[in-house]
């Protein structure tokens, strides 16, 4: 339903301009609207369906800016946005903050402003900006676009000497209930929670051998040993089934994030003109409260619990992210090249390293026609860079990495409207859905098509 | 073979006087209450691009575009962008929140009046063009 408001009101305000901006006295009114089209040869990807080709993927937002003073500038954008589970065109507020420009060097923002990560993450919604589809996944993985996307605080802004420029924002990042983030820390509570649940169940089988060796006659520490010796495997597997039948739901009740912050150094170097260089830093803390639903099965011999609700906190000490960019423009040659380092440190558990590299390139042949391509690589654990640790727990060792090689080309119809069609080789299966395949294979295809309207 | 440099002699210094004879039809032109009188190109991308928003003075800058060839010519000659990539600089602007659209004009004489009127004001025409109250800013 808020999609289709949401259509209407982009729909409705573009045909009240014409074609270009609409000005209403002093608010100028801005907005975009594109819906893609997702094949794959097989695999659903990013839990769209795209094995069967699906419309799945849209975006749209609506602007609306005035300048009050010399100095002070208001603004705000709605945005709503669809990709598989995540979304779900729900409407956000992307930005809306009070611009004060003091001077060249200091400007100051209040409100919620976009974080700067990478070169092109301010603009990852915006289609009619870059030449490709998806922006490379090893820096702009769409599924965690709900913590990169936007900071609540203040930012300060500015253009330094010999081409610098900086932007430093203080404040909250909450990352959506319904996003990969929570998505993520929800299963790692389950997983925690089956965990224990199998070391309680195997302590109790092997209690039970221990007590019948004393019972035969055998000291506690030999009676530990043998029970451990001859009925270990027997407790593994008693484990493992019970594990198995038990049923664990989580219900999350609040998700917070404090200190978080954000930082970017750009340079234009004097000496060479086109030549953009970049770092980004992005750090936050975030807490999650949760419930865990447990339906546990009968011991042997023991009676039917009943199921409990017990309330979880998961605390993420930092989730972090380094990017490093360059990008050259000579002429109507864009190059490209990014390398970012995610750090994910939960307070309880191991610290994962996340890291994704691209280079890529485009060229415009004329007003209406570009062309681009790139390489992306992301692996989602950098200690487990074969996937071993997938394989132990039963899965393929090609969900730790994406790897993919991508061709885009973009026609622009006019100022106003614009389609692309892009092809993806892919190896690797983060983010994909495998299951239907019983030994998935790691090479597949993806086709994307897009139409944007903008104004 | 000496045929073939000599032609590629040819359309070398061709394209290069083309492209000195553009440069010298674009001048830019400001408000009397700008606070300077010259500016590099450095300095005038950092005025198209957004990046300067005041005068020494403090007072604001108000950049206007021209619509046309001119414009593209401007953009080639001082920008050192295409029209494509100016035009995706300031959507990228606009549509993450860090700018709005630049004021642009159809005609050089609408551009010449709002330059003329606007303190802070600073554009570009074809040097044929009548000057109103603008002045010229010489380009070092």
């Amino acid at each position: 339903m808020r999609k289709y408001v949401m259509m209407i009101l982009v729909c409705w305000i573009a045909s009240s301009g014409v074609a270009g901006a609409v000005d209403l006295g002093d608010v100028a009114i801005h907005g975009f609207i594109s819906q893609g089209f997702l094949q794959s040869d097989k695999y659903d990807y990013l839990s769209v369906r795209t094995e069967e080709g699906s419309f799945e993927t849209n975006e749209m937002g609506l602007n609306f800016t005035t300048q009050l003073t010399d100095d002070l500038r208001v603004g705000a954008q709605l945005f709503a946005q669809d990709i598989g589970q995540y979304g779900n065109d729900q409407l956000l507020v992307d930005w809306a903050y009070g611009d004060y420009r003091w001077h060249n060097m200091l400007g100051i923002r209040a409100g919620k402003f976009k974080i700067a990560h990478g070169l092109y993450n301010e603009t990852r919604d915006i289609d009619a900006v870059r030449t490709f589809v998806f922006l490379p996944r090893a820096i702009y993985d769409p599924s965690t676009r709900d913590t990169f996307a936007g900071m609540k605080g203040v930012n300060l802004y500015g253009e330094l000497p010999i081409g610098f420029s900086y932007h430093a924002s203080f404040g909250v990042v909450p990352p959506d209930e319904k996003g990969k983030i929570t998505k993520d820390l929800a299963d790692y509570a389950i997983y925690q929670a089956k965990d224990t649940i199998g070391a309680q169940v195997r302590s109790a089988v092997i209690d039970q051998a221990t007590a019948a060796y004393i019972a035969a006659g055998l000291d506690p520490a030999t009676a530990r040993a043998m029970a451990e010796a001859n009925y270990g495997a027997a407790a593994d597997a008693t484990a493992e089934a019970y594990v198995g039948n038990t049923s664990i739901e989580t219900g999350i009740q609040d998700v917070r994030s404090k200190n978080g912050k954000n930082f970017a150094l750009r340079w234009n170097p004097p000496f060479l003109n086109g030549l953009r260089l970049s770092t980004t830093y992005f750090g936050s803390e975030v807490e999650i409260d949760m419930n865990l639903m447990v339906d546990r099965p009968a011991l042997p011999g023991g009676a039917d619990p009943p199921a409990e609700t017990t309330p979880v906190t998961i605390k993420l000490d930092e989730v972090s992210s380094w990017v490093y960019s360059l990008e050259y423009t000579w002429e109507n040659l864009v190059l490209s090249g990014e390398y970012n380092r995610i750090k994910v440190d939960p307070r309880d558990a191991t610290t994962t390293n996340i890291e994704g590299w691209s280079a890529g390139a485009s060229y415009r042949f004329n007003y209406w026609f570009e062309l681009g391509g790139y390489y992306s690589d992301y692996c989602t654990d950098i200690d487990d860079r074969g996937g071993d640790k997938l394989v132990a727990r039963g899965g393929p060792a090609a969900e730790r990495w994406l790897r993919d090689a991508c061709l885009t080309a973009r026609f622009d119809v006019n100022e106003y409207w614009l389609f692309k069609l892009e092809g993806h080789a892919m190896r690797g299966l983060d983010e994909v859905d495998w299951k239907d395949d019983p030994n998935p294979g790691e090479g597949w295809y993806l086709f994307a098509a897009k139409v944007t309207y903008n104004f | 073979m000496k045929k073939i440099w000599g032609i590629l002699s040819v359309l070398v210094f061709t394209v290069h006087t083309g492209g000195m004879a553009a440069l010298a039809d674009v001048i830019v032109i400001s408000n009397q209450s700008v606070p300077v009188n010259a500016l590099n190109t450095t300095e005038i991308q950092d005025v198209f691009l957004g990046k300067t928003a005041k005068w020494g003075d403090s007072s604001k800058v108000n950049f206007a575009l021209l619509k046309g060839d001119i414009h593209k010519e401007f953009l080639k000659a001082y920008i050192k962008r295409t029209e494509s990539q100016y035009s995706a600089y300031w959507k990228q602007m606009l549509f993450s929140g860090k700018g709005s659209l630049p004021k642009s004009f159809d005609t050089e004489k609408e551009l010449v009046q709002y330059v003329s009127q606007t303190p802070g004001a600073i554009g570009y025409i074809n040097n044929t063009t009548a000057l109103e109250n603008a002045k010229v800013i010489s380009v070092n």
